[in-house]
Formats: structure tokens, C-alpha cells, sequence
């Protein structure tokens, strides 16, 4: 997938540049016509945040990608850090670590994880 | 009586997740055993390797990583239709001990295919150290088929697998059925459909082959639903059932799928396991690494200095061995040359065979070091960082993070370079990063460069050759983002990788991976070098008979009659070089020049610029000499030589020598990188059209460049 506004690489860095590249990321999800609808998705928590994955939008490839790698409904996630240049972002599940773009992150959406962290195969 | 029994031979496929030790199991496996047979690739992706244990022969076949058995990527291709249409005798299922729950989804689908199975447990030390105790019983017991426990990096466990397989074989199994329990309602549309298959297909015996066919149609798998598009009662039916389930459960099949076989792992992994683990030590060192190395502020620093040290050690450390086999090369020559008696045969031998092969081997110190490097960076884990690090930058040209570390390796040589692509799993990226490579300036292209520089722009010669550089790459991303949106389209690939965590690679893998890369290079580029060489040798050797020529050999002999001083000498050197400048221009390859000149003359290029051009396609480092051997300066000159720079001069103008730099930059690099690209696409096409691409951008950007200098100089 080519970037909409591939400019962004090169654009000054503002001070909260991962911030802005994961908002770009979201637009770009919802310019899909996948609109978490207000709903938190992955690139909305922050770094070392937890969530638990409610539904993913969209379908086709990446769906079946997400779950061949255990991103189903019900697994907790947690966000273990971004890439120097705010994207792609690191997450932890079920043990171990994946990388997805924000682009992808912006389409599955969370919940708040339960406190005493007795989500599924977490 | 089986076929399996009859002559006690065994077909086993290894399956597993990338990063679960499946290569290294294989290597261990049968490089400590006697193999009785090394077969060649097949593919890009597959592997296979015999051994005997116990009476019988194993034949090995290695099979990409996979998460799952769908048809998405290309690797996924080749395992799923080698375990489906092959059916091997035996699968081995390898499961990385430490990532139970995650393995048991491709696990699933496995089972679900029937094959008889064994089941490894690999990097069992890892999870004993993290407090992990599993009851392998139970565990065989829930996934059918045998347990094996291992740790293949230290050699623990291989002789227990080759006992199972021995053990399974004999048992004389051609299936082994298994269950995953779905929904109530899913399972009775996958019963009806697979009741409809086994009609239509009465010739397939084992029910849990359709049972597998049924899964797969209602999970909407592209290519099984293309292989049965005839039976159109079959597809209505499928597409009911799919519309059904989803309007009744209000989600879709594969997503009901996906949770059953989740929920599947998620119980066998509670039943299984004895003692859960403690906090990992191993991700808490891991994830402390991850602090230092993909640090906001430090990572990418820390990923440009170890990318320079693999750029100076492959190609400083190199030329040392480069040096030797040069020299070697030319040391075989010259005994060749005086074993033999002079004539055509000597030429071909020692100017064609020798010289070209030399100049071909010549890159194996190259390759073996820095595939020293490559596997270091992949065992350790590091390797996917670096993509995770640049994946943002590369994506703004529809590459992927993992194609950085190819592009800046061909600014030293583009065949090490085009095998470095191999680390990027996607098909469709990697050919991408493929034929962008070549617009990389290598560094056989520099001494060109200086040459020129030198001589038309002496005292902006640095900022001349920065800016070849500057453009390379400019022109390299371009043509990512042309090829990307024109020729090389394709579905969109996500980037969801794994970051699996570090781990210190073992000698014996790295010097493997090494030797295997080494000979594969030789066996596969030598034979395009050797035809290659011996036309370009032929071009120039022909025709023999040549009067004009044979004229300088009458007044060179009667020079050499004459008394002896530094005039006759110096008066014998002119001629003997006027007369080499002359073969070549009289020669087949002077022909082939004067005829392919009218085609340059836009550029401003005469018959000797085309000859360069010409044999730059066996190699740049050529181009200077042959300039050498046109001005008659003997091809002993180098690109230091003040004369040949003069004389080149007086020949162009700066704007024509721009111009022919930037040709120079953008055409094939070389016939080693031409065998190279068609060795890993493994398509005549793809090679054909990368050297075409090359020339026609070549030809149009040195055309711009000479009329835009003409105007601006």
C-alpha cells in the first residue's frame, strides 16, 4: 500500500511526532471507510497501555494475517514501544512481540483491559 | 504391502512458524549424519535433503515459515500446496516450547489436513529456564501424533525425532484424523459441504481430506474456491452457508474460525501445561536490548554504525581476498599461457575462460562476508528491527523496511546486494527492491566517475562524483515508486512482522548458511559469466585477418631490426599500441560499436564511447581499459593516468561527458548482477526487463542531462 502523503517523512519533525503519525494513521484507516466510530483502536493507546482487542474492521488479507499471528477477539495487547519515527508501532501478545503500521493498528479496536488482567490467553 | 514399507523410504515435511528453529533443526538433523544426497533447490523456498537412520532413508523436505496454512503469501503458498497436493508421508509440526498458544493455530490447521504428524516441542531449555513444564502425554493425547521435546541449536533431541519417524513410518499410517470442535451451527455447514465434495470427488479416500476442502471453501480461501469454480452446485452452496453463518452469528466465518481454533489452543495449552511460566528473564533482557537498540534517540544511529561496519568490513576486509584471487587468477593465466602454444585456443582459454571466471569468483569474499553479517543480523534478531526502524521511510516509496539493507550494500556491489533481498518474504517487495538495486552505483563504477571527473570538471570533481552519487539514489527511489504503481503492482502487503527476541546465533548455523550461500553463487552465475566472457572475447578476437593491422606488424619488425635506443623503443611502443587501437576498431565488437553509434549520437557519444559502453556490460571496471587500449595508451593505465585523461578530454565536451557519466551510472551494472537477478527472480522475464528498464532510463536521463548541461555550462 502506498503512502497517501508520502511529503510526511520529510515534513519538520514536530515535538509529538509519534502522536501526529498515529493521528495520520487513524485518517488514513477511516479514509478506507473503516471509522472505529469513535471506539478506541490500537494506535490510540500509549506506550506500555493495555487493551483488549474488541473487533477488527475490515476484512481481506490483513484480517487473516492479524489472526494467523493472535490478533483475535478477546486477546489482551499491550504496547511496548513505537519506532524511532512514530511508526510502525511494537505491541505484546500472548508472549511475544509484533510490529504493525498505524495505517493497520487504526483498525483494531479495543477495550479497556480488565484490572486484574483476566483477559483470554493473555 | 505400502509403498512407505516396501523400500523403507520416508518423505517428511518440516512445517512450523518463522523463527521456531525449523532450519536449524534441519541442519542438525543431517549435518551430523551421513547424507546421501544434496539436491538442489527446487525453489526460492524449498529444501530438501536425504539421510539414513536405522535401516531407513529420510527424505527431509524444509518448508517456508508459516503462521497459517492459507494461501496469502507466497510462502504460505508453497507450504500449504506442498502438504496438500504432495502429501508427504509424515509432517513435523515445530513448535517453538516458549510460544505455545500462538503455534497451535498453524497446528490446528494441520490437524485438520489428517496427515500423520509428529509434534517437536523445540527450544525446550528456554521455557525450562522460564519455570515452563509441559505433560507431553496429554499433549499428544489433544493434537494426535507423537511429542517430541527438543532444543535443535545445541543438538538436543534429534535422535529422539528420528526414532518417532522410523517408529511412524513403520506403523504404516496414511492418515491420522483429528477434530477441532466448532460451533454447533458452523460444524453442520462444514458436514453438508463436505457430504457435497466427497460426491463430486469419490476418488479421494480419506474423509479428512474433504472434510479439509469443506473448511477451507466456507473459509473463503481463494485459490481452493478457484479449484473447484466448475462445480457451480458446490459454490452456491458455499456462499449460503458463508452468508448464512454470518447473518445468524453476525460475524464472519473465518473470524468464527479463527476463535475456534484460539479457543482449541487455548485449552490444550491449560490441560498441557504442568507449571506456568515465571516472568520471562529472557523478554525482560530482550525488551532491555529493545531500550538501547530501537531508542527514539539512538536507534537509528546505532543501526547506521553497524550498518557501516558491515559496509567496511565486506568491503575493506575484502579486498584483501580479492587481491589473492586476482592475482591468483592472473598467476593460472600466465602458466596457461606458456603451457600452451600461442594461437586462438590460448586466447579463448586465457583471455576468455580464465579471465572471465576469475572476474566472477573474485566477488566470493564479498559474498561470503557479508552473509557472515546477514546471518548474524537474522539469527540474533536484529534484522527485523532494522525494518521495524526504517519501515516509515521506506514506505514512502513502496518498499519495505527490509529493503534498506539491500539498497545501501549495492553502493559497494549489486550482486551481494540483489542476494540480500532474500531476507524480505513478501514476493512482490522483493522483486521491487530487485530491480531498483542495479540504479545503486556500485563501487566498480567510481574509478569511471574519476576518470571523467578529473578530466572535464577538475575542480569540482568531488561535488561532480558526490552528486552521481546524490543522483543514484534519487533515480533509485523513483523507480521504486514508478514500478511500484505500473509494472510490480500487486495486493497491498501489511507489515505485521514478528520481533522475535534476541538470541545469540550458534557458529555452526552462521557457517552453514555461509557455505550454502557461497556455493550456491558459484554453481548458479558461473555458467551466464563463462558465455558471457567468451562472446565478448570472440567480439574482440574476430575477424583474424585483418591487412591494416598485419601492416604494423611488418614496420614493428623492422623497428625491432633497427640498432637498439629510447627512440626506437618509444617509436615501437606507439605502434604497438596505434596497432591495438586499431585491431579493436576492425574488430567485430568496433563493427557492432560503429553500427550501434548512430543510436548514441543523440548524446553526443562516437564509435569509442560505444565500445566503452559496449563491454561496461560484462563489467564497469572494463570501461577505463577500454578507453586505455582506444587512445593507444596501453591497458595498463589507470584512471589516475594524466595522459588518458588529456586525451579524453580533447575528445568531448564537459556536457557529453555528463551525459556519458550518467549512462554510465544507470545502464546494467554488469553481467554478474544480469545472472544474479536471474538466479533470484528466477525468471528470464524479470531479467530481460530489468536491463531493458535500465537502458531506457539510462538512454532518456543522459539525454536530459546532456541537453540541460548544454544549456546550463
Amino acid at each position: 500500500m502506498l503512502d497517501a502523503n508520502p511529503k510526511n517523512v520529510f515534513s519538520d519533525p514536530p515535538p509529538e511526532q509519534g502522536a501526529r503519525s498515529r493521528a495520520t494513521g487513524a485518517e488514513r484507516a477511516r479514509a478506507q471507510g473503516l471509522d472505529a466510530g469513535g471506539r478506541r483502536t490500537l494506535v490510540d493507546l500509549r506506550s506500555g497501555e493495555r487493551g483488549v482487542v474488541a473487533a477488527i474492521l475490515g476484512g481481506g488479507s490483513l484480517r487473516r494475517r492479524l489472526a494467523a499471528l493472535g490478533l483475535v477477539k478477546g486477546v489482551g495487547v499491550e504496547v511496548d514501544r513505537s519506532a524511532p519515527l512514530g511508526d510502525p508501532r511494537a505491541y505484546r501478545l500472548m508472549g511475544y512481540l509484533l510490529s504493525l503500521r498505524n495505517s493497520d493498528a487504526a483498525r483494531i479496536v479495543v477495550e479497556a483491559a480488565p484490572p486484574d488482567g483476566s483477559e483470554r490467553h493473555s | 504391502m505400502n509403498a512407505i514399507q516396501k523400500d523403507r523410504t520416508v518423505t517428511v515435511a518440516l512445517v512450523g512458524n518463522p523463527n521456531s528453529g525449523k532450519t536449524t533443526l534441519s541442519n542438525q538433523i543431517t549435518g551430523s549424519r551421513d547424507s546421501v544426497g544434496n539436491y538442489p533447490r527446487v525453489t526460492v523456498a524449498r529444501k530438501q535433503r536425504s539421510l539414513r537412520h536405522a535401516g531407513w532413508t529420510i527424505t527431509l523436505v524444509d518448508l517456508p515459515g508459516a503462521y497459517s496454512l492459507t494461501s496469502r503469501t507466497p510462502d504460505e503458498k508453497v507450504t500449504r500446496d506442498t502438504l496438500q497436493d504432495q502429501r508427504p508421508d509424515i509432517v513435523i509440526n515445530v513448535i517453538d516450547a516458549g510460544n505455545l498458544t500462538r503455534s497451535l493455530f498453524l497446528t490446528t490447521q494441520i490437524i485438520e489436513m489428517g496427515l500423520p504428524r509428529i509434534h517437536v516441542l523445540n527450544m525446550m531449555d528456554e521455557a525450562e529456564r522460564r519455570g515452563m513444564a509441559f505433560d507431553l502425554d496429554v499433549l499428544s493425547k489433544l493434537l494426535g501424533g507423537p511429542v517430541v521435546p527438543m532444543v535443535a541449536r545445541r543438538g538436543r533431541g534429534g535422535d529422539a525425532l528420528l526414532d518417532a519417524i522410523v517408529d511412524v513410518a513403520g506403523r504404516e499410517i496414511t492418515a491420522m484424523p483429528g477434530r477441532i470442535a466448532y460451533d454447533s451451527h458452523l460444524d453442520a455447514a462444514i458436514g453438508q459441504v463436505e457430504s457435497h465434495i466427497a460426491e463430486l470427488h469419490p476418488d479421494m479416500l480419506e474423509r479428512t481430506r474433504s472434510r479439509w476442502l469443506a473448511i477451507k471453501l466456507l473459509e473463503g480461501d481463494d485459490e481452493i474456491l478457484r479449484r473447484e469454480d466448475d462445480h457451480q452446485g458446490l459454490m452456491i452452496q458455499v456462499a449460503e452457508a458463508r452468508a448464512g453463518l454470518e447473518r445468524t452469528h453476525g460475524e464472519s466465518v473465518e473470524t468464527m474460525l479463527a476463535d475456534a481454533r484460539y479457543g482449541f489452543a487455548h485449552g490444550v495449552v491449560l490441560e498441557a501445561t504442568r507449571r506456568p511460566g515465571r516472568l520471562d528473564s529472557r523478554i525482560a533482557l530482550s525488551s532491555r536490548l529493545d531500550g538501547l537498540l530501537l531508542n527514539r534517540v539512538l536507534g537509528l544511529p546505532l543501526f547506521l554504525f553497524f550498518l557501516w561496519l558491515m559496509f567496511e568490513a565486506t568491503f575493506t576486509l575484502g579486498a584483501y581476498p580479492m587481491d589473492w584471487i586476482d592475482a591468483g587468477a592472473g598467476w593460472v593465466g600466465e602458466r596457461v599461457a606458456a603451457a600452451m602454444p600461442e594461437g586462438l585456443v590460448r586466447g579463448l582459454v586465457v583471455d576468455g575462460v580464465i579471465a572471465g571466471m576469475g572476474g566472477t569468483i573474485i566477488f566470493l569474499p564479498n559474498i561470503v562476508i557479508l552473509f557472515f553479517f546477514m546471518a548474524v543480523l537474522s539469527e540474533t534478531g536484529y534484522l527485523a528491527r532494522s525494518a521495524f526502524l526504517l519501515d516509515r521511510v521506506m514506505h514512502a516509496f513502496g518498499l519495505h523496511g527490509k529493503a534498506f539493507i539491500p539498497l545501501v550494500m549495492g553502493f559497494g556491489c549489486n550482486v551481494p546486494a540483489i542476494l540480500a533481498t532474500r531476507t524480505i518474504e513478501s514476493e512482490r517487495t522483493r522483486l521491487l527492491s530487485i530491480l531498483v538495486n542495479p540504479f545503486i552505483t556500485c563501487s566498480a563504477r567510481l574509478p569511471v566517475f574519476i576518470l571523467f571527473a578529473g578530466a572535464f570538471f577538475a575542480e569540482w570533481a568531488g561535488t561532480v562524483v558526490f552528486l552521481m552519487y546524490v543522483f543514484s539514489i534519487v533515480v533509485a527511489m523513483g523507480a521504486a515508486v514508478l514500478l511500484g504503481r505500473t509494472v510490480v503492482r500487486g495486493g497491498a502487503e501489511p507489515f505485521v512482522m514478528e520481533l522475535p527476541p534476541y538470541r545469540l546465533p550458534t557458529l555452526g548455523s552462521i557457517l552453514f548458511h555461509m557455505w550454502e550461500k557461497a556455493w550456491g553463487f558459484i554453481k548458479k552465475v558461473t555458467g551466464v559469466i563463462l558465455v558471457g566472457s567468451i562472446l565478448i572475447w570472440f567480439l574482440q578476437a574476430f575477424p583474424r585477418d585483418l591487412p591494416r593491422v598485419d601492416a604494423f606488424d611488418d614496420r614493428l619488425a623492422a623497428l625491432d631490426a633497427a640498432p637498439p635506443g629510447p627512440d626506437r623503443d618509444a617509436e615501437m611502443a606507439r605502434l604497438a599500441n596505434e596497432r591495438a587501437r586499431l585491431r579493436m576498431a576492425e574488430s567485430y565488437l568496433g563493427r557492432v560499436a560503429g553500427a550501434a553509434q548512430p543510436a548514441l549520437a543523440p548524446l553526443g557519444l562516437g564509435w569509442m564511447d560505444t565500445v566503452a559502453i559496449l563491454t561496461g556490460f560484462v563489467a564497469k571496471e572494463v570501461v577505463v581499459a577500454s578507453y586505455a587500449v582506444m587512445f593507444a595508451q596501453g591497458a595498463e593505465t589507470t584512471e589516475e593516468d594524466t595522459t588518458l585523461r588529456d586525451a579524453l578530454a580533447g575528445s568531448m565536451t564537459p556536457p557529453v561527458a555528463l551525459g556519458f557519466m550518467t549512462f554510465i551510472l544507470l545502464y546494467t551494472p554488469c553481467l554478474s548482477t544480469v545472472a544474479v537477478i536471474r538466479r533470484e527472480t528466477e525468471s528470464w522475464r524479470w531479467t530481460a526487463f530489468s536491463v531493458l528498464f535500465s537502458l531506457t532510463v539510462a538512454y532518456a536521463m543522459a539525454l536530459a542531462v546532456v541537453n540541460i548541461a548544454r544549456v546550463v555550462l
